[in-house]
C-alpha cells in the first residue's frame, strides 16, 4: 500500500518532468466522486422490513501510466484506486489493475496491440450494439449511465473489450486494386481455470479497395474451445463469415452510398452426439443519399437473418436480464426479489455483460422484443429506413428510424409476428435560435416498438413498448446549467416468449403479459469547470408499477452529487 | 434499377441459403389449442407375464399436449399403479408398465382395470388387461408368509392380553395373500413378542451348502427391504430388527464377539409402507443408541446367520399391533416393487 503510494507519487513527478523536457512518459486519468441518497417507498401495504433510506458513495481515480520507450512502441498500465465512503481513507480502499496493453508498429508495416483491446467488425460478426431502451437519456440520467459504461468499457463505437492480440496491416497497389487492408485478432473469453475448456474468439477482416468507390469486405470470426484444456469432452465451435460490398460516390449535389453484406454461421458442439449442428445465414442491403443543400440524409435497407444464424460476437447482449439489481434487491414485507427497471439499468453496472456468450442469452420482451440481439437478431426479415435532417442555422436536428420486420420461421405456428420499431428524436437549440451566447436546448425522444401476431386466440400477440423522453438544459449563468428530464417507459400487452435449451433451440413457450409503467422525473444543476470537469447536483424520482406482475409498485427517489474529471 | 438489382441479388441469395421456414419449437396448437380426443385408450396386450420380462403399454392421442393420468388398479388385490405425464400422445415411451406398483399391495395374477383421466376435459376412458404372472422381484425373498409358519422359526409371545403372533390373511397382504400379524398388550415389559428367522430355516438348495443367507459380501450393494402396516389409530408399536452375523462361520452367533446390526422402526403409517436400508448403513444399537459392534465391525451380508424381528411397545401405552410382509434382500438397489 505504502509502496504503491510512493510509486504513484513518483509517477506523477516523472509525468511533470516529462512535460518539461519532452521525455516519452505521461499520465492519463479519470476521476470521480459521488454521493447518493436513495429512498424507496412501496405503494399500498407499507414495507416495514426493507431499510427505506440508503446512503452510498465513493471516490475513485483511474491513473494510466503511458511509457513510450521508442517511437514505435507504447505501454500503458492503468490502476484504479477506489474508496467507498463509510470507512476512512486506507480502510475499504481497493486497488485494481484496470487496463494493461502494449501497442506499436513492427517494421513500419504491422500495427499491433497486445493485452486489452477494443475491437469490432460488422453488425453481424462482431459488434457490441446498444439497447434502444437506453436511448435519449438527458444529462440527468446519462451521467450515471456514462459512469457505468466507462467502468465496463462500453462505448458509442460499439466495441467489445477483449483481452488478446490485434494487428492491422495493408498493401497499396498501382494497378487494378488501390489497396488491401487486413485486420486480425485473437482473444480469450474463457479460462479453463473456471470450468469448461479454454475458449478463444478469433478472426479478422479484409478490406479490398477498388477504384476508390468500391470496397470488397470479408469478415471471419470464430468462437471455439481448445480441446484437451479440460476434462470436458465437448468443444464448442461457432464460425461466422461474411462478404460485404461498400460503394459511395460524391456528386455535386449529392453523396450516394450503398452497402451490402451476406454471410453464414455454423454452430456445433463437437463430441456431443445429441447436439444439433445449426447453420444459418443473413443478407443485408442498404442504399441512401445525402443532399448537401438541405443537409438531409436518407437511407433504406432490407435484411433477412435466418432462424439458425448464431454469431456470438454480434448477438451477445449488453444486459444480463437474468440478474437482480443491487440496490433494494429485496423489497416488500415478503422480501421478494425486485424485478429490475430502466432506472436500475441507468445505475447498476452489475446488470451488464462484459464477456461474449455462446448461443442466445435470455432477454426480457418488456425491454426490447423486435431486436433483442441487435441487428443480427435471428429469425427476422424486413425493411428499415432512416432520415436525418438538420436546419441550416443549426437550430433543429431531427432523426427518424423505422424498422419493420417479420419472423422468418413462425414460433410454434405458421402465423408470423410483425415487429414495428419507430425511433424519433428532435433537438431544438433555442439558445442558437434566439442568438444567445449560452445554450438552451430542448430534446425529445420517442421510441415505439410493436409486436403483433394474428391467428387463433392462443396465437395472438400484441405487445407495445414505448419510450418518451423530454429533456431541457439551460445554461442560465456562465458554465452553470439548469437541467430537467421527464422520461416515461411503458410496456403493455402480451406475447409468447420462446424458451430455448442449451443448444439454443426452442423447446417451449412462456406466456408473458405486461402492464408496466415506469416514470422518471429529474432535475438539477450542473457547473462545468471546462469540457472535461463538471460538478452536478441532481434529484430524481422514479415510479414503477405493473399490476399484472404481482409485484408491489414503488417510488424510488434519489439525491446525488457528482464530481467528474477526465484528463 | 438493373444495377441495384445486380448489387442486391447475390447478397440476398448467399445469406438466405438454407433458411428454414418451418415453425420453431412445439406447435402452439398442441400447447394451447382446443382439446379433442383423436384416438381412444388401447392396451398393447390383453394378457401379460411380467415375471418373464414382458411389459405392457397404453396408447391414446389428443389434439394438443395435455396433462393425463393412467390409474391401473388390481381388481383382486386392490393394488394401484399411477403413471402420469404431459404429452399429445401416449405410447410405449411414456406409458410402459412392467408390473410395478405405486400403492401397495403388490399386483397378483389378476385382472386389472386401466383408467385414463384427462383433467382438462374431465375425460375418463377404461380398459382392462390380465396379469398372467405378476412381477418377480430379483433378490432373496426371506419372508413372504405364503407358505405359513416354518417350524424352524423361533417365535416367542408374552402372556399378555389379546396376543396375536401368526400368519394371517384377514386383511389385505402387501404381497400375495398372507402377512405376519403381531399384536398384543403387555403392561410389564416393552417386549410383546418376537420372531427369529435363522438361515438354517431355509433349505440347503437355497443356502447352497452354507449356513448363512445367500447374499454377496458387498455391504454397499445389499439392501434390506420389508413392508409394514400399522392399523389406523395405533401408533405405539416399535419394530426392532436385529441381524446377526456369523463371522467365524462356525454355525452359531456369539453376541460377545460377533457383529449384530439393528434397525428400529416406529411411527409406521396406516397402510402398507416400504422400508429399504443399505446394509452398509446399518448401525449396531444398544438400547436404541448407536454403539460399537461387538465383532470385527465389518458389514458382511454374506455372513448373516439369523434375522430377528422384535415387536415392542411402551408397557403403559396399551394395546399395539403391526403387520409385516415381504422381507426381501436385494442387490444393486432397493426393492422397486
Amino acid at each position: 500500500m505504502k509502496k504503491l503510494s510512493y510509486t504513484l507519487f513518483a509517477a506523477m513527478i516523472v509525468a511533470q518532468l516529462s512535460a518539461q523536457d519532452g521525455r516519452n512518459l505521461w499520465l492519463s486519468s479519470y476521476s470521480r466522486g459521488l454521493i447518493y441518497n436513495d429512498e424507496m417507498k412501496t405503494d399500498g401495504v407499507p414495507d416495514t422490513v426493507t431499510a427505506a433510506r440508503t446512503q452510498s458513495g465513493h471516490a475513485l481515480v483511474d491513473l494510466g501510466l503511458h511509457v513510450q520507450p521508442n517511437p514505435n512502441l507504447e505501454v500503458m498500465g492503468m490502476i484504479r484506486v477506489r474508496n467507498d465512503f463509510g470507512g476512512f481513507w486506507g480502510s475499504g480502499v481497493t486497488f485494481d489493475l484496470r487496463q494493461l496493453w502494449v501497442r506499436g508498429v513492427i517494421a513500419d508495416i504491422i500495427r499491433f496491440q497486445l493485452g486489452d483491446i477494443d475491437y469490432r467488425m460488422s453488425p453481424y460478426t462482431f459488434r457490441n450494439e446498444d439497447e434502444w431502451i437506453l436511448g435519449g437519456t438527458s444529462t440527468v440520467s446519462q451521467t450515471s449511465l456514462d459512469m457505468l459504461r466507462y467502468d465496463i468499457f462500453q462505448n458509442d463505437q460499439e466495441t467489445w473489450r477483449q483481452q488478446g492480440l490485434a494487428m492491422d496491416f495493408g498493401f497499396q497497389f498501382k494497378k487494378v486494386l488501390d489497396e488491401v487492408n487486413f485486420s486480425l485478432f485473437t482473444t480469450r473469453t474463457n479460462s479453463a481455470d473456471f470450468g469448461g475448456s479454454d475458449r478463444l474468439y478469433g478472426g479478422g477482416m479484409m478490406d479490398l479497395q477498388v477504384a476508390k468507390e468500391w470496397h470488397l469486405l470479408y469478415h471471419y470470426a470464430n468462437l471455439f474451445d481448445i480441446p484437451e484444456t479440460s476434462a470436458d469432452p465437448v468443444q464448442l465451435n461457432n464460425p461466422v463469415q461474411s462478404i460485404g460490398l461498400k460503394w459511395s460516390r460524391s456528386l455535386r449535389k449529392y453523396e450516394l452510398f450503398a452497402n451490402a453484406e451476406a454471410g453464414r454461421s455454423r454452430l456445433e458442439w463437437k463430441g456431443d452426439e445429441d447436439a444439433p449442428v445449426l447453420e444459418g445465414g443473413f443478407s443485408d442491403v442498404e442504399a441512401g443519399l445525402y443532399h448537401r443543400a438541405s443537409r438531409l440524409k436518407a437511407s433504406i435497407g432490407w435484411r433477412a437473418v435466418g432462424a439458425n444464424f448464431r454469431s456470438p460476437g454480434a448477438q451477445t447482449k449488453r444486459i444480463r436480464f437474468e440478474r437482480s439489481p443491487n440496490a433494494y434487491q429485496r423489497y416488500t414485507n415478503d422480501q421478494v426479489l425486485r424485478p429490475f427497471s430502466t432506472y436500475d439499468l441507468l445505475r447498476d453496472g452489475t446488470l451488464y455483460n462484459t464477456q461474449l456468450e455462446a448461443g442466445l442469452m435470455t432477454f426480457d420482451p418488456r425491454y426490447g422484443n423486435a431486436l433483442p440481439y441487435g441487428t443480427a437478431t435471428p429469425n427476422r426479415s424486413g425493411v428499415n429506413a432512416r432520415v436525418d435532417w438538420q436546419t441550416e442555422d443549426g437550430v433543429l436536428d431531427l432523426g427518424v428510424r423505422w424498422t419493420s420486420l417479420d419472423d422468418i420461421a413462425g414460433q410454434g405456428t405458421d402465423e408470423l409476428r410483425n415487429f414495428q420499431l419507430i425511433q424519433g428524436n428532435a433537438s431544438l437549440h433555442l439558445g442558437t435560435y434566439f442568438g444567445w451566447e449560452r445554450d438552451l436546448d430542448l430534446d425529445l425522444t420517442l421510441s415505439s416498438e410493436n409486436t403483433t401476431r394474428d391467428g387463433k386466440a392462443y396465437e395472438q400477440s400484441d405487445l407495445n413498448n414505448q419510450l418518451i423522453d423530454v429533456a431541457l438544459e439551460w445554461e442560465f449563468f456562465e458554465h452553470l446549467s439548469l437541467l430537467a428530464e421527464w422520461r416515461s417507459y411503458t410496456s403493455k400487452g402480451n406475447d409468447l416468449y420462446a424458451v430455448r435449451d442449451l443448444y439454443t433451440q426452442v423447446t417451449d413457450f412462456q406466456e408473458v403479459q405486461f402492464d408496466g409503467q415506469e416514470q422518471l422525473i429529474g432535475g438539477g444543476m450542473q457547473y462545468r469547470f471546462n469540457q472535461k470537469i463538471a460538478a452536478q447536483l441532481f434529484y430524481q424520482s422514479f415510479d414503477w408499477s405493473d399490476p399484472l406482475s404481482g409485484y408491489q409498485a414503488y417510488r424510488w427517489s434519489n439525491w446525488q452529487f457528482n464530481f467528474i474529471m477526465t484528463l | 434499377m438493373k444495377g441495384t438489382l445486380k448489387f442486391i441479388t447475390p447478397f440476398a441469395l448467399i445469406g438466405m441459403l438454407g433458411c428454414s421456414e418451418d415453425p420453431e419449437g412445439p406447435l402452439l396448437s398442441e400447447l394451447y389449442g382446443e382439446f379433442n380426443l383423436i384416438a381412444g385408450l388401447e392396451v398393447s396386450s390383453d394378457a401379460v407375464d411380467f415375471c418373464s420380462g414382458e411389459s405392457v403399454f397404453f396408447t391414446a392421442e389428443f389434439s394438443k399436449s395435455t396433462d393425463w393420468e393412467l390409474r391401473i388398479q388390481g381388481l383382486s388385490s386392490g393394488s394401484e399403479k399411477i403413471i402420469s405425464g404431459k404429452s399429445r400422445r401416449l405410447d410405449a415411451t411414456n406409458t410402459s408398465w412392467n408390473g410395478s406398483t405405486t400403492d401397495f399391495p403388490l399386483f397378483r395374477s389378476e385382472q386389472v382395470e386401466i383408467t385414463l383421466y384427462v383433467p382438462e376435459d374431465t375425460l375418463y376412458m377404461k380398459d382392462t388387461v390380465s396379469i398372467d404372472v405378476p412381477k418377480c422381484d430379483e433378490g432373496f425373498v426371506m419372508l413372504d408368509f405364503e407358505s405359513g409358519e416354518n417350524p424352524l422359526w423361533d417365535e416367542f409371545v408374552q402372556s399378555g392380553g389379546q396376543m396375536t403372533f401368526n400368519v394371517d390373511d384377514v386383511d389385505t397382504a402387501a404381497q400375495g395373500q398372507y402377512y405376519y400379524d403381531m399384536a398384543g398388550e403387555v403392561d410389564w415389559d416393552w417386549l410383546i413378542g418376537y420372531l427369529y428367522v435363522p438361515a438354517a430355516s431355509f433349505s440347503d438348495s437355497v443356502l447352497q451348502g452354507g449356513n448363512t443367507l445367500p447374499l454377496s459380501g458387498d455391504p454397499n450393494n445389499v439392501y434390506v427391504n420389508f413392508l409394514l402396516n400399522s392399523p389406523v389409530g395405533i401408533t405405539n408399536g416399535l419394530l426392532l430388527i436385529r441381524i446377526n452375523e456369523d463371522e467365524d462361520l462356525d454355525g452359531t452367533f456369539n453376541a460377545a464377539n460377533e457383529d449384530q446390526y439393528s434397525i428400529e422402526i416406529n411411527n409406521v403409517d396406516p397402510g402398507w409402507n416400504l422400508y429399504s436400508f443399505r446394509y452398509s448403513e446399518l448401525a449396531a444399537l444398544f438400547n436404541g443408541q448407536p454403539t460399537n459392534a461387538a465383532g470385527n465391525d465389518l458389514h458382511e451380508p454374506d455372513k448373516i446367520h439369523q434375522v430377528e424381528f422384535l415387536f415392542l411397545a411402551n408397557p403403559s401405552s396399551g394395546y399395539s399391533r403391526l403387520l409385516m410382509d415381504y422381507v426381501v434382500f436385494t442387490e444393486g438397489g432397493p426393492l422397486n416393487p
